[in-house]
Parts: structure tokens; C-alpha cells; sequence
């Protein structure tokens, strides 16, 4: 009877703790970082995005330098898709049952530099997701130590930041 | 009078620049709806990560994650207008947030016209088609 209570008790322990690990809107620090969980509703259906403040979080970003060049192309920005995917579910491999239960899905924007490293990302969720900030905190660096794109073509050499569009990862 | 309005109507068009910039906002946020995770519409010019950030949402949110297309009738259902407006409401708001942006070129002093080809576009595609 006693380890059923400790049992319950242990399981009730555990679940209140993981639900405060889902986002909230706000502005958060950690590992030394700023970021932006934002909570948006539309037609009754709810989204957060979580950005890293950075440079030109609420400054103009950078002109290109023909503002009325061509945009780039999604072919001409080449990095590791697939790695970036494994990397976020490495970090995630511990909830992917529940994450996978729960429908979960991350969809990253990625924004690199002309050397190929990454400037910002920008992550979305549902709703309903159960992936804490601190786990965003740690997809975010290790993807920014990780990947680096190279790029072909011309049109890129216009942009100080290039976008590269979504990559998402489904559970 | 008929020529006299003509007149009156291209003189305020090229002095007021007027349309232009919803033209030229209508066909991004087509291009973005069409290719998922695309901003388009804030790449050309010196938009702020918030506002970037900001549009990607509402984008994922308007095509439930890149997987289908708004259907929109301002004349339907009580629910079907409901969606109608809130769409119409949150476009014009990135409409005005993109003209304001400093440097755009697609900038115009007058906002006009309402994205018609883009809902008649959407409201007779789907996502998969071939």
C-alpha cells in the first residue's frame, strides 16, 4: 500500500512538473540568451512561436544591395536537412513517445549569413505542445554550432541575411 | 464627365502611387502561402525579426502548417464570414506593417484594394493539386 501512494505520488510529482515546462507567453533568459514565446490565436486555434532576440529583433534588418533584385532560390541554399532532424530529435529523444502521442511537430525558419552560419531561427508549435523552452534553448545551440549552409547561384550575394524557409519535424 | 473621372481617377493613381503596394503584397502573400515557410514579402526589404516572426505565424496558422489553402466567403455561413473577416483583419494589418517598412520600394501613400485574386485563387485550389 505504501509503494502504491510513493508510486502515485511520484507520477503526480512528475506530471505537474512536465506541465510547467510548456510554453507560455513571455520573454525568458537562459544559458545566457533572451527568448520571445509568443501565444497567437486563429479561428480558435492556438500557435506559439519562440524567437532568440537578436540583432534585428525589433531593428530593420539590413537592405540588400539591389532592394529590387531577385529573391533566392530555396535550391541555391544547401545544408544538412537531415541532420538538422536528427539533431532536434536527439535532444527530444527522451519525450518522442509522448511528443509522438501528443502530435507534436516543430517547424524551424532558418536564417543564415554569407558565410554560411546560421543568424536566427525561428521556431512554431501547436498549441497543445508539451516541448519546454529549455529544450528549444538546447536545440537552438547545438543547431548553431552544428550546421552551416553553402550557397550557389548569384542571387544570394544580394542579401546580408538569406532565408531559407521551414524545416519541420513531425512526431 | 465620364472622361473627366477617367482623368481625375489616373492623375490620383500616379500621384497617390495607389494600389501598387497592395498588388505587389497580394502576390507575396500568395507566394508564402503557396511555398511553406517563404517570407517573401518581408525579404526585399528591412523588416524586423518581429515582424517576420509575426507574418511565418499568421502564414502557418492561415494554411494549418503548410497543408491547405483559406477558404474564404464573405457571404456564407455566419462562421464562413466570421473567417473571412478575421483573415481580412490580419492582412490588412501585415498590408500596413509591410507599406510602413523603411526603404520599401513597393511603398504607396494609398492602401485600396482588397486581395481578390487571391481569395478566387485559393478558393478554387487545394493544396494537393497536381
Amino acid at each position: 500500500m505504501k509503494n502504491l501512494i510513493f508510486i502515485l505520488f511520484a507520477f503526480t510529482l512528475c506530471s505537474s512538473c512536465f506541465a510547467q515546462t510548456t510554453l507560455k507567453d513571455g520573454r525568458y533568459q537562459l544559458d545566457g540568451k533572451f527568448f520571445k514565446v509568443t501565444k497567437s490565436t486563429y479561428l480558435d486555434k492556438t500557435s506559439f512561436s519562440v524567437s532568440v532576440i537578436g540583432r534585428y529583433w525589433d531593428k530593420p534588418s539590413p537592405s540588400p544591395k539591389n532592394p529590387n533584385g531577385l529573391p533566392i532560390n530555396k535550391k541555391d541554399i544547401h545544408f544538412d536537412i537531415d541532420n538538422t532532424k536528427a539533431i532536434v530529435n536527439d535532444v527530444l529523444a527522451v519525450n518522442s513517445k509522448k511528443l509522438a502521442l501528443n502530435k507534436d511537430r516543430i517547424d524551424m525558419s532558418f536564417t543564415f549569413l554569407q558565410d554560411g552560419s546560421i543568424e536566427h531561427i525561428t521556431y512554431f508549435f501547436n498549441g497543445n505542445t508539451i516541448i519546454s523552452l529549455k529544450d528549444i534553448a538546447k536545440i537552438d545551440m547545438e543547431l548553431k554550432k552544428k550546421i552551416k549552409a553553402t550557397f550557389s547561384g548569384e542571387e544570394y550575394k544580394n542579401f546580408y541575411l538569406i532565408p531559407f524557409g521551414m524545416v519541420s519535424v513531425i512526431y | 464627365m465620364q472622361q473627366k473621372k477617367a482623368i481625375f481617377y489616373i492623375e490620383n493613381c500616379l500621384t497617390l502611387n495607389a494600389g501598387f503596394v497592395d498588388i505587389e503584397f497580394e502576390q507575396a502573400v500568395m507566394n508564402d502561402m503557396i511555398n511553406y515557410g517563404s517570407t517573401i514579402a518581408f525579404d526585399l526589404s528591412r523588416a524586423t525579426q518581429v515582424q517576420r516572426d509575426a507574418y511565418l505565424l499568421w502564414i502557418k496558422q492561415v494554411t494549418t502548417n503548410g497543408t491547405s489553402y483559406p477558404k474564404l466567403n464573405p457571404n456564407g455561413t455566419a462562421t464562413e464570414i466570421a473567417a473571412y473577416n478575421t483573415f481580412m483583419s490580419s492582412y490588412n494589418s501585415f498590408l500596413s506593417a509591410y507599406n510602413a517598412i523603411p526603404g520599401n520600394t513597393n511603398h504607396s501613400t494609398a492602401l485600396n484594394l482588397s486581395p481578390q485574386a487571391l481569395i478566387k485563387l485559393f478558393n478554387n485550389i487545394n493544396k494537393n493539386c497536381p
